[in-house]
């Protein structure tokens, strides 16, 4: 018997249409991830059980769109949600969401896991190579990204279908700007102008909010 | 906005895509680390798209988890909420070892790798110091040249990828200063001059040698190793 994937509400994705995905987030969902955090920080099962449920199976896909086996994966899931129980007290929820918090610690375990898995080759043979990632952030930075996060949410949602289309195909699937165009048979250029657009408009948005502020 | 807030010289939100899904190669991830260590405005464009990617996977099309899949879990974190990870040196901090132009993340990178910046000649003031490769030919290393030296026209094979970490040069009519990062391919012909005030020091990946226009030079070439 397989764990049924729990149906997200709201008509979030066409799921047997391959490339039609739509990329607004959950109504709600970031409300509800911050007030079960609160609980899994007091070592609350069914609140951690109930984000488990709902994230595993998108991490799961993740790994898969990047070429990982379906055992690899689960093993990465895993980690990294044991990763969440054992720091859910250093969640902070005006930093950034969950889901953007999850979605670091998994790319962050992904790429460690490679590393381990000889997959980049440093210049002598014995040494073994270190990816990093982003650099720490100052509680600035951390400010800023609450208030952008809050942005990116609201103008995801109004983002025409083919700009979601590809911002699916590139952050979820994984691929890159030449699969894409062999996927959906778009020419190259046009691939990387729809994901362009829709990031520079974000950070626009961004800015301008930030401009507006006394 | 101020001029401190501008946008430094980067890739296009496209790569930056790239970066946030982990799909990007690792020398050109570890590129854009260092930048973003070095300014605070791509560390901004990182956050956005990993709040993009955040939000994506909130809806996305998940797949189904194996039977035993939530008691392996339940199993994993019976024991205790307890912290067990230990983290000895924070990723993105620098070695006081390095010299002060050296990145965190670049820092981090030869520490974990065991190594040391070791610089050899190519001739013409200007030193290399190789850091990686890939199976897949692609190069990670430095490159220190003397104040005006002049690279006379050449394309690359395939992406070429420059952060500047010290000093400046011009490439054709556009100036790079440090913290800029700067991306060519096989389209692009195109020469450069290194700054008059100081030696340039740069972050390279790319994917194989320079292939230059002036034939002398494409003899002379296997004498550069560039």
């Amino acid at each position: 018997m397989q764990l049924s994937n729990p149906a997200p509400t709201g008509a979030i994705y066409d799921a047997d249409t391959p490339g039609t995905a739509k990329v607004t987030p959950l109504p709600g969902r970031a409300d509800l991830d911050r007030d079960l955090m609160v609980r899994v920080a007091s070592a609350d099962r069914a609140a951690f059980n109930s984000l488990a449920l709902h994230y595993a199976p998108r991490l799961k896909a993740w790994l898969l769109h990047r070429g990982e086996s379906d055992a690899t994966s689960e093993d990465i899931v895993q980690d990294v949600l044991v990763s969440v129980w054992q720091k859910a007290d250093r969640f902070d929820a005006r930093k950034a969401s969950f889901s953007t918090w999850v979605y670091r610690l998994t790319r962050n375990r992904w790429i460690d896991y490679k590393r381990k898995h000889d997959r980049i080759n440093p210049v002598a043979p014995d040494e073994m190579a270190r990816l990093v990632d982003v650099p720490v952030e100052s509680s600035h930075a951390d400010l800023e990204e609450a208030e952008s996060a809050i942005a990116v949410h609201e103008a995801l949602s109004t983002l025409p279908p083919e700009q979601k289309q590809m911002l699916y195909l590139a952050f979820f699937e994984g691929l890159s700007h030449s699969e894409i165009s062999a996927r959906t048979g778009i020419a190259i250029g046009t691939v990387k102008s729809r994901i362009r657009a829709p990031l520079k408009k974000l950070r626009g948005a961004l800015e301008a909010h930030r401009k507006d502020e006394p | 906005m101020t001029e401190a807030d501008k946008m430094p010289i980067t890739v296009d939100e496209a790569w930056l895509a790239m970066q946030s899904a982990g799909t990007l190669s690792p020398y050109k991830q570890l590129l854009l680390a260092c930048q973003a260590e070095l300014r605070p405005e791509v560390r901004q464009a990182f956050a956005i798209s990993d709040q993009v990617g955040g939000a994506i996977l909130e809806s996305a099309k998940g797949t189904d988890l194996s039977d035993t899949f939530m008691q392996r879990l339940s199993e994993r974190i019976a024991p205790a909420s307890a912290q067990t990870t230990t983290e000895s040196h924070r990723p993105g901090m620098q070695s006081a070892n390095d010299p002060e132009w050296v990145p965190g993340a670049l820092s981090d990178f030869l520490r974990r790798s065991g190594q040391r910046l070791k610089w050899r000649s190519v001739g013409a003031g200007v030193q290399q110091s190789r850091i990686a490769s890939s199976p897949s030919g692609e190069r990670l290393y430095l490159l220190k040249a003397r104040p005006g030296f002049a690279v006379p026209k050449h394309s690359h094979r395939g992406q070429e990828w420059t952060l500047v970490l010290t000093g400046g040069y011009k490439s054709g009519a556009q100036q790079f200063v440090a913290g800029d990062l700067h991306q060519e391919d096989e389209t692009c012909l195109h020469d450069l001059r290194i700054d008059d005030d100081g030696p340039c020091i740069s972050l390279i990946a790319d994917d194989g040698k320079l292939t230059f226009a002036n034939p002398l030079l494409k003899l002379l070439q296997p004498l550069f190793g560039l």
